[in-house]
C-alpha cells in the first residue's frame, strides 16, 4: 500500500513532546495577546506591580514633604506634574507611594482571605455532615449583610491602619471563597474519577490532597484575581470614609478624603487618584475576566 | 415520477470560528417527493442536523452561511428568501420536530401559550377558536386530558408526552413537510415505537411529506420510501428503501448494516466501522470515507468521486466506476452525473 | 408554601440574630468598651462612674442576655451623644435612604434590563461594544468618586444642582446617578449573560421554527426565562446596593441611615451602630425573602406545586 494511504490514516501531526511546558507558557501568551483587553489588563497590572516595587526610588518629590507656599498648586506648575495638595505635598509622589499600598492591600488580603475560604470550603465540601451545616449557616448569615458595611463597622471599631483594613477586608471577603471552593469540592466528589478512586480504596486523605486540591487550583485563581479589584476599591472607600490607611501616609482613598474639601476650587486633588484607583480596578478585572474565559470557558459570560 | 417537494442541489454550508472555515456540508444533493417519507441516515457528526436547519434557515447567522447550492422548497428558493418571508414558511408549510423533547419546550409558558403561537402568527385565529384547534390536536395526537394539558406545563408532562405535544406544534398549521430531527432517540424503548406509529398514522391521513433523520436503520425500513445515506457532509448513496437494504453499494452503507445485531444469529461479534468520522477541517483530497473503507485503493486518496447514478441508485464511490467493476457487484455500467 | 414561609421567616430571625452577636463582642472584645462610649478626653471618675451605670463591670454572659433581651423588646439603649432612643433615630433615618435605594434600583433596572437585552441578542455589535463597555468601566468605578465628580460638574462648576442635601427631588438627582452606576453595571452584566445563556436554548429554536418573530421572541419568550436568574441575582446584589447607598449618603449629606451610621461610627455612639446593623440586616433579610417569593412566582417549576 502506497505511503500516501499510510498518511490518511495518521493524519495528525507528530506531537512534539519535549519543551511542552515551555510551548504552554507561550501559549498562555499567545492567547493573551490575541484578546485586546486581557493584553491591557495584563500591562497595567505590570505596571502596578512596578510602581509599587520601586515607587520610592522613582518619585519625582518627597511624599510626605509639605511646604504651605506651595500649597494647592495645580497641575504641570514648579515641577509639580499633578499638583499639590493642600499641604503642598506633591500628588503625584503621594499616588506613586499609594499605589503600594493598594497593591498589598488587594494581594495580601486576597491571600489571607482566599487561604482562609479555602480551608473551610474543602472542610465543608469534603466533609459534608454538621460541619458543613454550620459552616455554611455563618457563611449565609455573613453574606446577608452588606459586604462594604461588614468591612466598615468591624474597621470602625478595630481602628485604622494598614495591617487592620487587611484584616477587616479579610473578615469580610472570606466567605466567597469559602461558598465558591465548597461548590467545587462538592462538584468534584461527584466525578467519575473521584469514585473510581473510592472505589479501588485510595485513602480519603490522598483523595483529598492529590486529586481535589490540584482541581481547585484554577478556579481559585479566577476568583481570587477577580476579587483584588473588588478589595482596592473596598479598601479606597472605607479610606474615604476616613477610617482604614489613617494620613499622614498616602492612600489613594485618604487622598480623596482630603481632597473632597477643596472641590470647589481645586479639581485635581479628587481628580487623579480616583483615575488611579479606576486604572487599578479596569487592569485587575479585564484580567481576571480574561483567566476567566480562557481557563474556564463554561463560565464565559458572567 | 411525482412532484417534487424539496430540492436540495449542491448545498454547502460553512462555519466560521474565528479565522478558521469549515465546511460541515461539502455539496449536498437530495429531494423529497410530494407525499413520500425520506429517511436521512448517517453516524452524528455528518452533517444531518444542519441540513435540516439550513432548510429551516435555523443556522446560527453570524457564524455559518450557505456558501453555495440551493435549496428549492415548491420551486421557491429558501436560501434568497428575507427573515421576514422565512417567518411565514416556518412552522406553516415547513415544520420542525426535534430531538430532545425535555428542552425544546419553554419551561415558563404552559401548553397552550406555546401551541397557540403558530396559530396566532400564521392562521391569524382568535383565542378561542385557536384553543379549540389546539385541543382537538393534542387528542389527534393521542393525549389523553387534552383538555387539562392545554393549561398545564412542560415539566408536569412525560418525555413521550412532551414529545406528542412537539408534534401537534408541528402539525397545527398542517404544514407541507415535516423535517423530525431523530424524534425518537432521547426516548423510552416503548415509547419510541408509540411515537414512529403515531407519525405514521398522522402522515396517512394527510399528504404531507416527512423528512426523518435518524441514526437507526431499523427505524428507516419501518418508516421510510426511499433513504439518503450521509457521510461527512456529503450524501454518499441513495436509493429507494428496499433496493437499498437488499443491495447497499457503497462499503459505508454496507458498514452500517453489517454493524446491525441481527436477532437470528446471536453468537457473532458485533460489527462496527473502524475509526470515526473525520472532522470538516481534516478531510483533505480524495474520498472521505477513505481511511475507514475496507476496500480503499490509490484512487480513493487522490480523487474525490463522484456520484454514480445507477439507475435511480445513487452512491458516491470509486467501486462503482466501470474498471473496477469486477471489483464491485457486476452492476449495471455506472454512469457520473457530476 | 407556608412551610417555605416560615423556614425564610426562621432563618430572617437568625440573621439578625447572629448579626447582632457578633457586631455586640466586636465592640466588647475591642478593648474597654468604657473607653469606647465616651470621648477620649473623659476624666477618670465619669469612666469608673459609665462603668457603673452601663454595667460594664458585671460578667460578659450577663452583659450579652441583658443586651438581647432589650434587643428583642426593640431597646438598643439610647444615643450617648443626645440620649435620644437609638432605635427610634435609626428608623426615623428609613424613609430617606428607601427614598434613595429604590429610586437608584428602578433606574438601574430601567437602564440595565434593555440594554442587557439588546447587547445579549445583537452580539458583538455596537450595541453590545457599549453594553461591554459600561459594564466593565461601571465595576472599576468606586461610587465615592463618582459622587464627588458629579459635585464637582453639576454643582461647583455648572452650578445647576445642589453638593448635598435631602428634601427635594432635586436633591435626589446626583446621588440617584451615583449609586446607580454601579448597579447598571452589574444588572447589565446578569442580563446579558443570562440573556445570552436563554437564546441558545433549545426551546427558543422551538419557538423561531414555529414562525415567532424576533421581537416578541426576545421580550416575550427568552426574557421571561432569564427573568428567573435575573431577580436571584438582582437580590443578591442588593446588599451592594444597600452598602453603596450608605457611601453614597454620606458623599451628598443625604439624611439616611448610612450617613447616621457612620457619624455613630465617628462618634463611637455604639447603641446606634447596634440599632442600624439590627435595621441593616433586617431590610436586607426582608429583601431576599421577597425575591425569593417572587423568584417562585416566576419559575413555575416552583409555583405548581
Amino acid at each position: 500500500m502506497s505511503a500516501n494511504l499510510e498518511k490518511a490514516l495518521h493524519n495528525k501531526p507528530a506531537v512534539e513532546v519535549k519543551n511542552k511546558k515551555e510551548s504552554r507558557v507561550y501559549n498562555y501568551f499567545a492567547n493573551l495577546f490575541r484578546s485586546w483587553t486581557g493584553t491591557l489588563g495584563f500591562i497595567i497590572i505590570i505596571g502596578l506591580l512596578f510602581i509599587s516595587i520601586f515607587g520610592p526610588w522613582i518619585t519625582p518629590h518627597d511624599p510626605l514633604y509639605a511646604d504651605f507656599s506651595k500649597k494647592l498648586l495645580p497641575p504641570m506648575t514648579d515641577g509639580h506634574l499633578l499638583g499639590t495638595d493642600q499641604l503642598g505635598r506633591d500628588i503625584l509622589s503621594r499616588m506613586i507611594v499609594g499605589a503600594r499600598v493598594s497593591v498589598i492591600i488587594g494581594v495580601l488580603t486576597v491571600v489571607i482571605a482566599g487561604t482562609f475560604g479555602t480551608i473551610v470550603g474543602i472542610i465543608s465540601g469534603y466533609f459534608r455532615g454538621w460541619i458543613d451545616v454550620v459552616l455554611m449557616r455563618i457563611v449565609d448569615v455573613q453574606l446577608s449583610f452588606p459586604f462594604i458595611l461588614l468591612v466598615l463597622v468591624i474597621n470602625a471599631i478595630i481602628g485604622g491602619g494598614l495591617r487592620n483594613i487587611i484584616i477587616s477586608l479579610a473578615i469580610g471577603g472570606w466567605v466567597i471563597f469559602a461558598r465558591m471552593i465548597r461548590s467545587e469540592v462538592l462538584a468534584l466528589r461527584e466525578k467519575e474519577f473521584i469514585t473510581a478512586c473510592v472505589a479501588t480504596g485510595v485513602s480519603r486523605f490522598e483523595i483529598l490532597f492529590r486529586h481535589i486540591l490540584p482541581n481547585l487550583f484554577t478556579p481559585l485563581i479566577i476568583l481570587a484575581s477577580l476579587q483584588i479589584g473588588t478589595f482596592i476599591i473596598a479598601e479606597a472607600s472605607v479610606s474615604f470614609l476616613g477610617f482604614g490607611v489613617q494620613p499622614p501616609e498616602p492612600a489613594w482613598g485618604n487622598m480623596l478624603n482630603e481632597g473632597k474639601d477643596y472641590i470647589f476650587s481645586s479639581w485635581w486633588l479628587i481628580t487623579f487618584p480616583g483615575i488611579a484607583i479606576i486604572i487599578a480596578a479596569l487592569g485587575v478585572n479585564l484580567f481576571g475576566d480574561w483567566l476567566r474565559d480562557t481557563l474556564d470557558p463554561e463560565l464565559k459570560g458572567d | 415520477m411525482s412532484e417534487k417537494i424539496l430540492e436540495i442541489n449542491d448545498l454547502r454550508v460553512q462555519f466560521k470560528n474565528g479565522k478558521e472555515k469549515i465546511q460541515p456540508i461539502r455539496g449536498v444533493n437530495f429531494h423529497i417527493n410530494k407525499g413520500e417519507t425520506l429517511g436521512i441516515v448517517g453516524e452524528s457528526g455528518c452533517g444531518k442536523s444542519v441540513t435540516s436547519l439550513a432548510i429551516m434557515g435555523l443556522l446560527p447567522d453570524k457564524t455559518s452561511e450557505i456558501a453555495s447550492g440551493n435549496i428549492l422548497f415548491n420551486n421557491q428558493n429558501l436560501s434568497k428568501l428575507t427573515e421576514k418571508q422565512f417567518r411565514k414558511l416556518r412552522g406553516n408549510d415547513i415544520s420542525m420536530i426535534f430531538q430532545e423533547p425535555m428542552t425544546s419546550l419553554n419551561p415558563v409558558f404552559t401548553i397552550g401559550d406555546q401551541l397557540k403561537e403558530p396559530l396566532k402568527r400564521h392562521k391569524k385565529m382568535s383565542k378561542s377558536q385557536a384553543r379549540k384547534e389546539i385541543i382537538s390536536m393534542l387528542q389527534q395526537v393521542g393525549l389523553p386530558r387534552a383538555e387539562q394539558i392545554i393549561d398545564e406545563y412542560p415539566h408536569q408532562l412525560s418525555g413521550g408526552m412532551r414529545q406528542r405535544v412537539m408534534i401537534s406544534l408541528a402539525l397545527l398549521c398542517k404544514p407541507q413537510l415535516i423535517i423530525a430531527d431523530e424524534p425518537t432517540t432521547a426516548l423510552d424503548v416503548t415509547i419510541q415505537a408509540q411515537i414512529l406509529d403515531l407519525l405514521k398514522k398522522l402522515k396517512g391521513e394527510s399528504d404531507m411529506s416527512l423528512m426523518l433523520i435518524t441514526h437507526d436503520l431499523g427505524v428507516v425500513a419501518e418508516m421510510c420510501n426511499r433513504v439518503v445515506v450521509m457521510y461527512a457532509g456529503e450524501v454518499v448513496e441513495e436509493a429507494e428503501v428496499n433496493e437499498l437494504f437488499d443491495s447497499p453499494k457503497h462499503p459505508y452503507t454496507k458498514g452500517l448494516m453489517q454493524s446491525l445485531p441481527s436477532n437470528n444469529d446471536r453468537k457473532s461479534k458485533l460489527y462496527s466501522i473502524k475509526g470515526q468520522v473525520p472532522r470538516p477541517s481534516e478531510i483533505t483530497v480524495g474520498c472521505a470515507f477513505a481511511n475507514r473503507c475496507p476496500h480503499v485503493f490509490d484512487r480513493c486518496l487522490n480523487e474525490t468521486p463522484p456520484s454514480f447514478n445507477l439507475g435511480n441508485h445513487i452512491s458516491k464511490c470509486w467501486l462503482q466506476d466501470s474498471p473496477y467493476k469486477e471489483v464491485s457487484h457486476n452492476e449495471t455500467k455506472g454512469t457520473a452525473i457530476r | 408554601m407556608l412551610d417555605f414561609i416560615i423556614k425564610r421567616l426562621l432563618q430572617v430571625i437568625l440573621v439578625v440574630f447572629l448579626a447582632l452577636t457578633a457586631v455586640f463582642f466586636l465592640i466588647r472584645l475591642s478593648g474597654d468598651p468604657t473607653a469606647l462610649f465616651l470621648p477620649p478626653d473623659a476624666p477618670r471618675e465619669q469612666i469608673e462612674e459609665y462603668r457603673e451605670l452601663l454595667g460594664f463591670n458585671r460578667p460578659m454572659h450577663e452583659q450579652y442576655t441583658d443586651f438581647m433581651a432589650n434587643a428583642v423588646q426593640g431597646d438598643f439603649g439610647q444615643s450617648l451623644r443626645s440620649q435620644e432612643d437609638a432605635l427610634q433615630l435609626v428608623i426615623d433615618r428609613l424613609p430617606a435612604t428607601f427614598q434613595l435605594a429604590i429610586t437608584a434600583l428602578i433606574l438601574s433596572l430601567v437602564i440595565a434590563i434593555p440594554l442587557g437585552v439588546l447587547s445579549a441578542y445583537k452580539r458583538n455589535s455596537i450595541f453590545d461594544r457599549i453594553g461591554v463597555g459600561i459594564t466593565v468601566l461601571g465595576q472599576a468605578v468606586p461610587n465615592f468618586w463618582l459622587g464627588l465628580i458629579l459635585i464637582f460638574f453639576f454643582a461647583a462648576q455648572l452650578k445647576i444642582l445642589p453638593t448635598g442635601g435631602g428634601g427635594t427631588w432635586v436633591h435626589l438627582i446626583l446621588p440617584t446617578i451615583t449609586l446607580a452606576t454601579y448597579s447598571i453595571a452589574r444588572f447589565t452584566r446578569f442580563t446579558r449573560s443570562s440573556m445570552l445563556d436563554i437564546l441558545r436554548k433549545d426551546y427558543i429554536r422551538t419557538a423561531k421554527a414555529s414562525g415567532v418573530p424576533t421581537i416578541p421572541l426576545v421580550s416575550r419568550y427568552a426574557l421571561k426565562n432569564s427573568l428567573i436568574p435575573i431577580i436571584t441575582l438582582v437580590a443578591l446584589d442588593l446588599g451592594t446596593l444597600l452598602g453603596g447607598a450608605v457611601i453614597t449618603e454620606v458623599v451628598f449629606a443625604w439624611p439616611g441611615i448610612g450617613r447616621l451610621l457612620m457619624q455613630s461610627l465617628m462618634n463611637r455612639d455604639f447603641p446606634i451602630v447596634l440599632a442600624a446593623v439590627f435595621i441593616i440586616a433586617l431590610i436586607y433579610a426582608i429583601i431576599n425573602f421577597i425575591a425569593d417569593i417572587l423568584y417562585a412566582y416566576v419559575n413555575p417549576q416552583i409555583r405548581v406545586k
